[in-house]
């Protein structure tokens, strides 16, 4: 293991979907988020970003000494070019860092009306070989190549070694079952281009498989293709040897408590791996693991860094991995020290008795049982059943705004 | 004048459809392909007078000797008219060895607009191949912008994945299924159609439900520098009848009596004018 390599922290970038997500993102430990406005960006029911969002993002990263990336990553058709100049300069007067895009012209024209701001080449270019990146970063300067998820790890290192610019690669979230930008599943079943931010995720539905005129599928056993999500904690040590600048988290449509949870477990990876040159033990990797898994609800694998493989990565049946989770309470409303109470508001049930872990951004995160709850007149309560409704409860340590209460999985080990 | 070109599955089948009327065969290499069931090894082209090919897959980084010892064998064949690729790296290994204007960008779905078709054309190759995705009104566009290809027939590839998703619906459900070189099918659940699926090496390919044809926008069209007919899953009589009907309408014939007699013997399969007329939304 080559330990310099660990003497320079890589990028944690995280997805936002809105201005509080963005936040919360920063908060928990993201050296970078990204986010889209409505017109331009690939995930168009995720992004939600006006100029003036994107504005208050940068601020607030800014002060946090984090960044703010904006995807303007769709496949364009002509129209999709109306007020595009207008909006790349408008990016770039408001600080923002680095666009992500796909388009080779949508490129050149950010060099052109936004030269100050750096240019990430999106995922759905596919860039598989370092030739490629060579070639992008030859004819339009780009910065930056977020890999493909289609890459091995051994991809991965040879791809960096061999870039002449830096390499992302996606260390967590949902993966395409297909090569980005390669799919139109969605624009035949519902019309709605997936390249244009409106894919419908066909790929996640049900079929029936034919060999000629005869089904070899059965209602019990129908074709699907929908990929697990990916989970790269096992990886993070060798994509950081291998000299990757930036570690990507997918999700511009996860909420809140996902980005916090998420962030949160792979910040404190990342720290405890600087920490230590890059070495940890592997009941210690397993921690942060399950501590990562807590914010997870559907099942992962460790995508194509492990090899091409094929059931393995697939949710193949109807059930598998979807499990809804319950485990965000709520968040912290205000804190009260004198008397050892906070205001949350609530999200999921809980009842009185239960542990609660509180995470709060840049520390451990700490457990505590629930001895008191009172409601909005003071009325003493055993149980909490309604969501977004003020609750008072006693906390023995101190807490902070915004901090978001989880259920303990005690028996998590 | 507009270039004809169709793909097919074998060198014999390469001779018929130059013979139906085809100025080009296009023919996949064996392992640089995404979308064709069969691959030929370069030996077996050189005595074809007039082809195409397909390097059309994207390449990782142990296969970029392929690329480059790929290339240097198609340069010395006399029949060689131009090499189909998505991948960027393919580009520069070509100029290298001074084929660049050998070559048409055809990245399947990421060609959608006027100014991408320029950019990709100034880069000094031939020319483009438009998303099969386009409106009648959105191809009339880009025309002009470049020299364009279109997919005006066959089933178009929908999507392509790097796993071996038919491998792993078999080994999840303990099945036993032959892969090499066959076509399966898919229904999705709540819909009648059938979309041909297969797996190679290079992953799993899923095409349309649909035929695309486009006998009556050939007229149109024509400033279209290629006329592509894909011809995957298309049975050879087919094939050689579509690609005759094309030339028929491309020399003057009447598209819609040409089609109608095409459809009085093929008109059970599932034609369809594809994206022309409806626009996918965001």
């Amino acid at each position: 293991m080559d330990r310099k390599r660990f003497a320079e922290k890589p990028e944690l970038l995280a997805p936002a979907g809105d201005l509080a997500r963005a936040m919360t993102a920063v908060r928990y430990g993201a050296d970078a988020v990204y986010l889209g406005g409505p017109q331009f960006s690939l995930r168009s029911r995720a992004s939600n970003f006006t100029l003036e969002d994107i504005a208050e993002a940068c601020r607030f990263a800014h002060e946090h000494g984090s960044h703010v990336h904006v995807t303007v990553n769709m496949i364009p058709h002509e129209e999709d070019y109306d007020g595009l100049k207008e909006y790349l300069v408008r990016l770039q007067d408001i600080g923002v860092d680095a666009l992500i895009i796909a388009s080779p012209a949508v490129m050149e024209l950010a060099g052109k009306y936004a030269p100050e701001t750096e240019i990430h080449c999106s995922t759905q270019m596919s860039v598989t070989n370092a030739g490629a990146a060579r070639f992008l970063y030859d004819t339009l300067k780009i910065d930056r190549v977020v890999l493909a998820r289609e890459c091995t790890l051994d991809d991965v290192r040879r791809i960096t070694a061999d870039s002449p610019v830096a390499t992302e690669a996606f260390i967590h979230g949902g993966m395409c079952v297909s090569y980005s930008g390669r799919c139109t599943l969605s624009n035949r079943m519902t019309l709605r281009d997936a390249n244009r931010g409106g894919c419908a995720q066909s790929c996640r539905w049900f079929y029936h498989l034919y060999d000629g005129s005869a089904e070899i599928s059965t209602e019990n056993s129908l074709f699907t293709m929908g990929s697990k999500d990916l989970c790269a904690v096992h990886e993070i040590a060798a994509l950081w040897e291998a000299g990757v600048r930036s570690f990507k988290i997918e999700g511009r449509m996860k909420t809140e408590y996902y980005v916090a949870s998420i962030v949160s477990g792979y910040r404190h990876l990342l720290d405890d791996l600087y920490e230590h040159n890059g070495i940890l033990a592997s009941e210690r990797l397993e921690a942060h693991r399950r501590e990562i898994m807590k914010g997870e609800n559907r099942a992962v694998w460790n995508g194509f860094y492990g090899g091409v493989r094929g059931a393995e990565g697939l949710i193949s049946d109807l059930k598998a991995g979807n499990d809804v989770n319950h485990d965000f309470l709520g968040t912290v409303a205000d804190y009260d020290p004198a008397a050892g109470t906070m205001t949350m508001v609530t999200r999921n049930p809980f009842d009185l008795g239960e542990a609660v872990e509180v995470l709060s951004p840049g520390q451990e995160n700490r457990v505590f049982r629930i001895s008191e709850i009172k409601n909005e007149n003071g009325e003493y309560l055993e149980i909490s059943r309604q969501p977004m409704k003020e609750l008072r409860l006693k906390v023995p340590f101190a807490v902070r705004k915004d901090d978001i209460l989880r259920r303990s999985r005690e028996d998590d080990h | 004048m507009t270039v004809l070109c169709s793909s097919v599955n074998s060198p014999e089948e390469a001779r018929r459809m130059l013979a139906a009327g085809a100025d080009e065969a296009v023919l996949a290499l064996r392992g640089c392909c995404f979308s064709a069931l069969t691959e030929q090894a370069p030996e077996k082209l050189k005595d074809i007078p007039a082809f195409s090919v397909l390097l059309n897959r994207l390449f990782f980084p142990s296969e970029s000797e392929k690329v480059e010892t790929t290339l240097a064998a198609l340069r010395e064949m006399p029949g060689l008219r131009f090499i189909y690729f998505s991948d960027p790296a393919v580009l520069p290994a070509a100029e290298q060895l001074g084929m660049k204007e050998k070559l048409i960008y055809r990245p399947e779905t990421l060609l959608t607009s006027r100014a991408d078709a320029r950019w990709w054309q100034n880069r000094g190759i031939h020319g483009v191949s438009v998303s099969p995705l386009l409106t009648e009104q959105e191809v009339r566009d880009i025309l002009p912008a470049a020299r364009c290809e279109l997919t005006m027939h066959g089933y178009l590839m929908m999507t392509v994945s790097r796993r071996p998703l038919l491998s792993a619906w078999a080994e999840y459900r303990h099945r036993d299924l032959a892969m090499k070189e066959k076509i399966f099918l898919l229904r999705e659940e709540k819909r009648q159609e059938h979309m041909p699926v297969f797996e190679s090496e290079a992953g799993t390919m899923i095409f349309t439900d649909f035929i695309q044809e486009s006998f009556g926008y050939a007229g149109e069209f024509a400033a279209a520098d290629r006329f592509y007919i894909d011809g995957t899953f298309l049975n050879e009589d087919l094939l050689a009848d579509t690609v005759t009907a094309y030339r028929q309408i491309m020399t003057g014939a009447d598209a819609a009596s040409v089609s109608a007699e095409y459809m009085k013997r093929w008109g059970d399969m599932p034609f369809s004018t594809g994206y022309y007329g409806q626009k996918t939304i965001r």
